[in-house]
């Protein structure tokens, strides 16, 4: 309950530090979408060219493309604010602050930040899954599947990222390395059969690309049932556990900024 | 049961050690050299609840890192920290609901925002109900005396004013052990004196330990019992302030002035002379030996009017770090 009461007034304060400069935020909002409508566009382009998508429909597709654009949203209005702020916590020792919260100081960093500029895309992800529904005929319970699946799919994404952030307190290129990272929800865009056998072994059990974007899909589709969630949650519990003793080993090495 | 136990505290800092120009750069890019900076000592002391104790030392002298130990943010490389009863480095909640790090040149308030709205984040991170957070903070805003600045954007707020608001959010849980880390840096008299006021309030009506570090000797003389020296990693002095003068600096000035003018040869024995003119003298003499060198002053030579001079604190302890800096040995501890 701390956590939910904590994180809302965050959120609030957060959003009126962000209406303080009212041209800034303008100005944010405008280039954000933008920039949404420019990929929506380039979505449709590439759907429509007759790519094959490994026997992804154009409708069944458009699931799997709406997946990474929503989590593209995460990461530009929820992950990415956050490793700037985690990478200037250890630059100017200012993490020294949330460590003395009586919190799990973790959950903070994940969450502390928020960029409006990501709701352009969550957006944009959003009408690309309601396009895909009505092309589909989604059933209430797909659409539940769903939207678990997309949830499950961002935390597991958001601990990837936290775990790759950590390198700011070895080094400054952690905000590259997480961008980096996005990169690949660029190809997450198209379901991973579409990229041949040798790299679907790679997208699904190395960098877990297939369980970011197709398996939500999936559920929405009906090619997995509930169960489907089951792997996505193991995939989300080995992320947690390894992000966790990546944090503790990099705590012990913290020094805090000298004042 | 001591607030705080700090027993043979060690931290150590591996660095990577760079040569200037090019081809220090190349070196350091493929074969790196580090090096173990000892930041902290073996320090061992302990603080008893209700008590105030002056942390001084040198810039990198170990203060900090010290605190930070104490506070949990910084794992210790040897030694053993408590604090009431906890372990700092495991951040178990319940210690850290109840202590309260203040840092003198950083902040944790929202820049863009009225102060009220950094304290309703930390309330919340405190899990304090908004009934209780409002009047603890009106009531830390009175003893601040900042209560009409709680609504002005942080960014408007004079260094000594953030000073004070950065001091109220961080105390909203009312802790029980305070670290204050050069809580009055860079500040006008007039917000030191505040602040110091506020310090010694608190602890009276909370009860609450506090460590402190400052560079300001008056922080020190106005609030501390007791005071812990730190030189270069090593804990050089834990003791009260009177022993620490008196140990650091075992003479008196002795101040004379005369009537008709007077040789520096009939000077000696009193002491010895630092500054002289016909018409007036410095000397410097053993604090046991001041009476009757006040006395033979008086009997023998035409005084027109004496003082007897404590050197200040700021004295004392450049006394005492020069003495360490030739390698003088100290005094360890108050006899």
């Amino acid at each position: 309950m701390r956590y939910v009461r904590l994180l809302l007034r965050t959120f609030w304060v957060r959003a009126l530090a962000l209406f303080e400069y009212r041209l800034d935020f303008l100005l944010a909002l405008l280039v954000a979408f933008l920039e949404a409508g420019g990929r929506v566009f380039a979505l449709y382009g590439a759907l429509f060219a007759g790519l094959d998508l490994g026997g992804y429909g154009d409708g069944e597709a458009l699931f799997v493309l709406a997946s990474a654009t929503l989590l593209f949203g995460y990461h530009r209005g929820v992950v990415m604010p956050n490793v700037v702020a985690l990478s200037d916590r250890v630059r100017l020792g200012t993490l020294d602050f949330v460590l003395l919260k009586p919190l799990d100081a973790q959950v903070l960093l994940m969450f502390e930040r928020f960029e409006l500029s990501g709701l352009a895309d969550l957006l944009a992800g959003g009408l690309i899954a309601a396009v895909a529904a009505a092309r589909t005929g989604l059933g209430t319970l797909e659409l539940l599947l769903y939207l678990a699946g997309i949830f499950l799919a961002a935390l597991l994404y958001h601990l990837f990222a936290f775990g790759v952030s950590l390198v700011s307190f070895w080094s400054v290129y952690a905000q590259n390395a997480v961008a980096f990272l996005a990169g690949f929800l660029q190809v997450g865009s198209f379901p991973a059969r579409a990229y041949g056998p040798a790299l679907r072994l790679l997208f699904t059990w190395v960098l877990p690309l297939y369980w970011l974007t197709e398996r939500p899909a999936e559920l929405a589709l009906g090619r997995v049932g509930p169960a489907g969630l089951f792997g996505l949650f193991l995939w989300l519990l080995a992320a947690l556990a390894l992000s966790r003793g990546l944090f503790s080993y990099a705590l012990r090495g913290y020094s805090s900024a000298s004042s | 049961m001591p607030a705080v136990v700090a027993e043979n505290l060690t931290k150590v800092f591996v660095v990577s050690k760079k040569a200037p120009g090019l081809k220090g750069t190349l070196r350091h890019l493929l074969a790196r050299e580090y090096v173990h900076v000892e930041a902290v000592r073996g320090v061992s002391f302990t603080l008893h609840q209700g008590e105030i104790v002056g942390f001084l030392g040198p810039n990198g002298a170990g203060k900090t890192t010290t605190l930070k130990m104490l506070a949990g943010l910084l794992y210790p490389s040897a030694g053993r920290a408590e604090v009431l009863g906890f372990v700092p480095h495991e951040r178990k909640r319940a210690f850290l609901e109840r202590i309260a790090l203040v840092m003198g040149n950083k902040t944790q308030l929202v820049w863009d925002l009225a102060v009220w709205d950094s304290i309703v984040l930390q309330a919340a991170a405190f899990g304090l109900p908004d009934a209780l957070a409002r009047e603890r903070a009106t009531r830390l805003a009175r003893m601040l005396k900042i209560e009409a600045l709680l609504s002005r954007p942080v960014r408007k707020l004079s260094l000594g004013e953030r000073m004070k608001a950065e001091i109220l959010v961080g105390l909203l849980h009312f802790p029980q052990v305070l670290f204050l880390d050069e809580p009055t840096l860079g500040l006008d008299v007039t917000s030191q004196k505040a602040i110091r006021d506020f310090v010694r309030a608190y602890r009276d009506e909370t009860g609450a330990s506090v460590l402190l570090t400052s560079h300001y000797m008056a922080d020190i003389e106005a609030l501390a019992e007791r005071v812990l020296v730190i030189h270069e990693g090593r804990l050089v002095y834990d003791g009260g302030l009177s022993g620490l003068v008196t140990k650091a600096a075992p003479e008196k000035a002795l101040l004379l002035k005369f009537r008709e003018p007077v040789a520096k040869e009939r000077l000696e024995g009193l002491g010895k002379v630092v500054a002289w003119t016909p018409l007036e003298a410095r000397l410097l003499v053993l604090r046991e030996r001041v009476l009757e060198a006040v006395s033979r002053a008086l009997a023998t030579l035409p005084v027109r009017d004496l003082a007897v001079e404590e050197p200040g604190l700021e004295e004392v302890i450049r006394r005492l770090f020069a003495g360490l800096q030739n390698g003088v040995e100290s005094p360890r501890h108050e006899a």
